[in-house]
């Protein structure tokens, strides 16, 4: 049996590989599914196009990928295309750009100026034309559901709120690990575990006594009502903040920024950080500042830094599988760090080839060419009463996962994640749980509200901010979730 | 001396709609401009004095509690005698449009929240459910009407009060559909057929006897009263309503009956986005100027839109160019507004600053404190006798 460590697109992603090579694995996830980067990413199914010049390796890989997962997890992207959009005077780069396009066999085609500005409203006038390539959406958690509910549904096992605490050798070899949960520590025996910890794969392999040189860099993005462009759009210059637009259902996602931090937890976005932001993305839609903004939220970027104190913008997105056998001589310990959403199927792959083959298990990838299903439909016939009118989420959507946290309840439901960011709805959601302890109740309500309090704070401008107002009304004087109230 | 008669309020919410009562009945000529319903579709309509103290704890008398505190930081306190004189003016405001009001309490009473909770509340309409103190009671639900989740209120409303609570949970009526929000409830009760379908439900369903039996607030937006009353015929207990989350029913009933009221006393409304205000003019976004002798700005703050914030956390009026500072906590959001000083600019309601109405519960004092200075400002005393004018004061662009 293997254990992967961490529920994210690399974790679930390697669980699916090995599952399908008819290796039986346990995935362990600290907290949530998608708890992690892979939850708190900007959903861009990369064509290639934004690493051409920096990082030809990785631009390739996204390429290549970009065209398997379409085939194979249709339900989880939207093909919308992406334009590159040439801004100011910088004709050099775009001169390279469309080289380096034409070397790694990514298709981008001329757009002018005109079309462009008929396609994108708002668009700033310097534009020089663009071109189309291939980028995509990526439902991010739509498809780590799909990679839980394909690896259940054969056989393999996840754990949530699970965190690995040790990991234990018998000669030399992998033999176990110890993990705290809830309801305490537990030990499960394995011949092989694969640290796919995203961000906090440096911390991981201190377990197994072989320090990885991470380079960890966080990115803050801003989420914003309406679907303001109606497919992915950058601006063509050297990888940047604030230079990509991500459609979304509804609305749209301006990310990222690219600031250096030592720890793996992401940091709790500010105004400042929203600002900056906005100021970037004007120079693609000066009039941006208009733009109902609904929340903030950061991610951070697991890069693998072989060579430390180079800035995140320079160091590869591609990825590495280090085999602790070979480095330290802890045979079953593997690695998987670095890497893009994009590449996962490609860095599980090859996650996938070290394992079987340290197992002496001959068996080829599968990954590429099996589609990943979608499990039932939760939706019922009968008419169910609407809990979050911003997403139209019903009661029966809900009750079909009421057994889940209320992290995993906004994922699979995308309740609360709307415009009024739950105002309305989270106590509503809540009381369909049928609590019978009212301090856990309190408890849970709070922290939802703090939960998402965090991002729409620093995105409190404009409209937003009355949005706020109304919330802190609602709770303050409609609900009486105030201190005092709790304190009668 | 001539009485005005050019007023211009621009805001419908709580604060425009008192401060043009108060002048039409003072004789003036009225125009009311808004560009939206304002903030009471947002919430039950109960007019609080104060809730809740600067430490958190929940005020009993708030007229001790106010006895030397002024209404916003920079103003005289306000004396007893003053307090009662306005309470007094809007009880027979609202009884006069139609809203059912109790005389002016004496101290808080206790409101039950959606989720069961009780807090401090002042002047309520009657079909609030308010109770000086909390006893046993029968919470009533609907099947799928999820504003009101019964199960969580009974149990928290027991849990904080020790009271006995009884719940039931009637069903849904046959014309229903999952898309109903709390407004469709309120008209379906307002129909015949409607309030024949509750009524049999109560008739069919046993209720434990000699205790309050207490609805969601859905119950009719037009035709409350006369439903309040032959659902109490059938329990034979009085029957009562717990404000909810918006659509609010009960500041809707409010705000139709009191608009009906302002237009039938000659109010000039205008639905239009003002641009530019100064203190004797406004500008409408289709280009017109208003002249006026007084503009009073009953805007709102952040939720009303009367104050706009920037991305950078800068915050202005936006139809007069006043600057409001800049955020650095969320708290601010709430405190934000024109300071209790000569700003040159008549502010009513929560466009005026220095107080957290939303945590502290003042929303209600600070509309009767700021719409009775103003008037007096100007030079109109509108105590309980009536009006007196006695000159005009042409204000200051700032
Ligand atoms: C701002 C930003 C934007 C991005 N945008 C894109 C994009 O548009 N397109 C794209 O392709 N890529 C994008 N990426 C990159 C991509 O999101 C990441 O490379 C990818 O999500 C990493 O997935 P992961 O599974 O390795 O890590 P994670 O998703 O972080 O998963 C690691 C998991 O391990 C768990 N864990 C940690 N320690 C333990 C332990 N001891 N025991 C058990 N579990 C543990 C964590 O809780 C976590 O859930 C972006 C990244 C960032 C930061
Ligand atoms: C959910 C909620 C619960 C509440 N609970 C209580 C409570 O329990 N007790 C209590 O006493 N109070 C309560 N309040 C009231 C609150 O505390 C405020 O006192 C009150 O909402 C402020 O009313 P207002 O008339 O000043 O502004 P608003 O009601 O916000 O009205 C502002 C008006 O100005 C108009 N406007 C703004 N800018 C322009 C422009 N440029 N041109 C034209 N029109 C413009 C708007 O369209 C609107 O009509 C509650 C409020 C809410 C939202």
């Amino acid at each position: 049996m293997v254990v992967v460590i961490g529920g994210g697109a690399s974790g679930l992603g390697v669980a699916w590989d090995l599952t399908l090579r008819g290796i039986p694995v346990t995935v362990v996830e600290a907290e949530e599914i998608g708890a992690g980067t892979s939850g708190r990413f900007h959903g861009l199914l990369h064509s290639g196009g934004r690493y051409v010049i920096s990082d030809p390796v990785s631009a390739r890989q996204c390429h290549e990928e970009n065209r398997i997962l379409r085939r194979i997890v249709p339900t989880a992207i939207e093909d919308t295309g992406g334009y590159f959009v040439a801004v100011g005077d910088d004709t050099a780069y775009e001169e390279a750009w469309r080289k380096a396009m034409d070397q790694a066999g990514i298709p981008a085609v001329f757009v002018n100026r005109e079309v462009l500005a008929a396609r994108l409203p708002g668009l700033n006038p310097e534009q020089r034309g663009g071109y189309w390539v291939p980028d995509a959406i990526l439902e991010g958690f739509r498809l780590l559901y799909l990679l839980r509910d394909n690896v259940m549904s054969h056989g393999g096992t996840i754990l949530t709120h699970s965190r690995v605490v040790a990991v234990h050798e018998h000669n030399g070899c992998v033999s176990g690990v110890t993990l705290r949960t809830p309801e305490g520590l537990r030990e499960i025996a394995c011949s092989a575990v694969v640290n796919a910890a995203g961000p906090w794969a440096g911390e991981v392999a201190r377990l197994f006594e072989d320090p990885l040189p991470m380079h960890l860099a966080s990115g803050v993005m801003l989420l914003f009502a309406h679907r303001r462009v109606p497919v992915v759009v950058n601006r063509l210059a050297y990888p940047g903040d604030g230079d990509i637009l991500v459609p979304h259902g509804e609305t749209v996602i301006l990310g990222t920024t690219d600031v250096h931090q030592p720890y793996p937890e992401p940091p709790v976005p500010t105004r400042d950080d929203v600002a900056a932001l906005i100021a970037r993305g004007q120079l693609l839609f000066p009039e941006m500042t208009e733009w109902r903004a609904l929340r903030a939220f950061a991610g951070v970027r697991p890069l693998y830094a072989s060579q430390h104190g180079a800035s995140s913008r320079s160091v590869s997105r591609d990825f590495a599988v280090v085999d602790h056998g070979a480095r330290v001589g802890f045979a079953g310990a593997f690695s998987l760090v670095g890497g893009k959403w994009t590449t996962f199927r490609l860095m599980a792959e090859r996650t996938g080839d070290a394992v079987a083959q340290f197992l002496g298990i001959q068996a080829a990838c599968r990954t590429a060419e099996t589609p990943l299903l979608p499990s039932q439909s939760t939706r019922r016939g009968s008419p169910s009463p609407i809990v979050c009118e911003c997403e139209g989420v019903t009661a029966d959507d809900l009750v079909a996962w009421i057994s889940s946290s209320p992290e995993e309840w906004r994922a699979r439901t995308w309740w609360a994640m709307g415009p009024c960011q739950g105002t309305m709805c989270v106590h509503r959601g809540l009381a369909l749980t049928a609590p019978s302890d009212v301090s856990e109740w309190r408890r849970q309500l709070k922290w939802v509200r703090e939960e998402r309090e965090r991002g729409f704070w620093p995105a409190a401008y404009g409209d937003n901010a009355r949005e706020f107002q109304l919330q802190t009304a609602v709770r303050y004087q409609t609900l009486g979730e105030g201190e005092a109230h709790a304190a009668l | 001396m001539q009485p005005f008669n050019r007023i211009i309020v621009v805001g419908r919410g709580p604060a425009g709609l008192y401060a043009s009562a108060l002048a039409l009945s003072y004789g003036m000529g009225v125009t009311l401009i808004a560009d939206g319903v304002g903030t009471l579709p947002l919430w039950g309509g109960h007019w609080d004095f104060v809730t809740t103290d600067d430490q958190g704890s929940f005020v009993s008398d708030p007229w001790a509690w106010w006895e030397n505190v002024p209404p916003v930081p920079g103003a005289e306190p306000v004396t007893r005698a003053e307090w009662r004189a306005w309470w007094g003016t809007l009880v027979r405001l609202w009884d006069a449009i139609g809203i059912p009001v109790d005389d002016t309490p004496r101290r808080n009473r206790w409101l039950m929240t959606p989720l069961g909770t009780l807090r401090p509340v002042f002047l309520t309409p009657k079909w609030h459910w308010i109770q000086e103190d909390p006893g046993a009671v029968t919470v009533v639900g609907f099947r799928d009407f999820l504003d009101f989740p019964v199960a969580v209120a009974a149990h928290t409303y027991a849990q904080e009060t020790g009271a006995s609570v009884h719940t039931v949970l009637l069903d849904r009526p046959p014309q229903w559909s999952s898309g109903w929000q709390a407004l469709h409830w309120a008209w379906y009760f307002d129909s015949e057929s409607g309030r024949n379908w509750l009524l049999a439900q109560l008739e069919a369903t046993r209720f434990e006897s000699r205790r309050p039996v207490v609805f969601p607030q859905i119950l009719g937006v037009d035709r409350t009263e006369t439903l309040l009353g032959a659902m109490e015929n059938v329990l034979e207990v009085p029957v009562a309503e717990v404000p909810l989350t918006p659509p609010a029913i009960g500041g809707f009933r409010i705000q139709r009956r009191w608009e009906r009221w302002l237009r039938r006393r000659g109010l000039r409304f205008i639905h239009g986005h003002v641009t530019t205000a100064t203190p004797t003019s406004v500008q409408l976004h289709d280009g017109r100027v208003l002249e006026a002798d007084v503009v009073v700005l009953a805007t709102g703050g952040v939720l009303g839109g009367g104050i706009r914030i920037q991305a950078d956390g800068s915050a202005h009026d936006p139809v007069t160019g006043v600057s409001m500072g800049r955020l650095s906590a969320p708290h601010d959001l709430g405190v934000l507004g024109y300071p209790a000083g000569e700003t040159g600019m008549a502010v009513v309601g929560r466009q005026l600053g220095g107080r957290d109405a939303d945590r502290q519960g003042v929303g209600g004092a600070l509309i009767l404190w700021s719409v009775h200075r103003v008037w007096r400002s100007v030079g109109i005393q509108t105590n309980q006798e009536g009006v007196e004018v006695r000159g005009r004061i042409v204000g200051r662009v700032p």
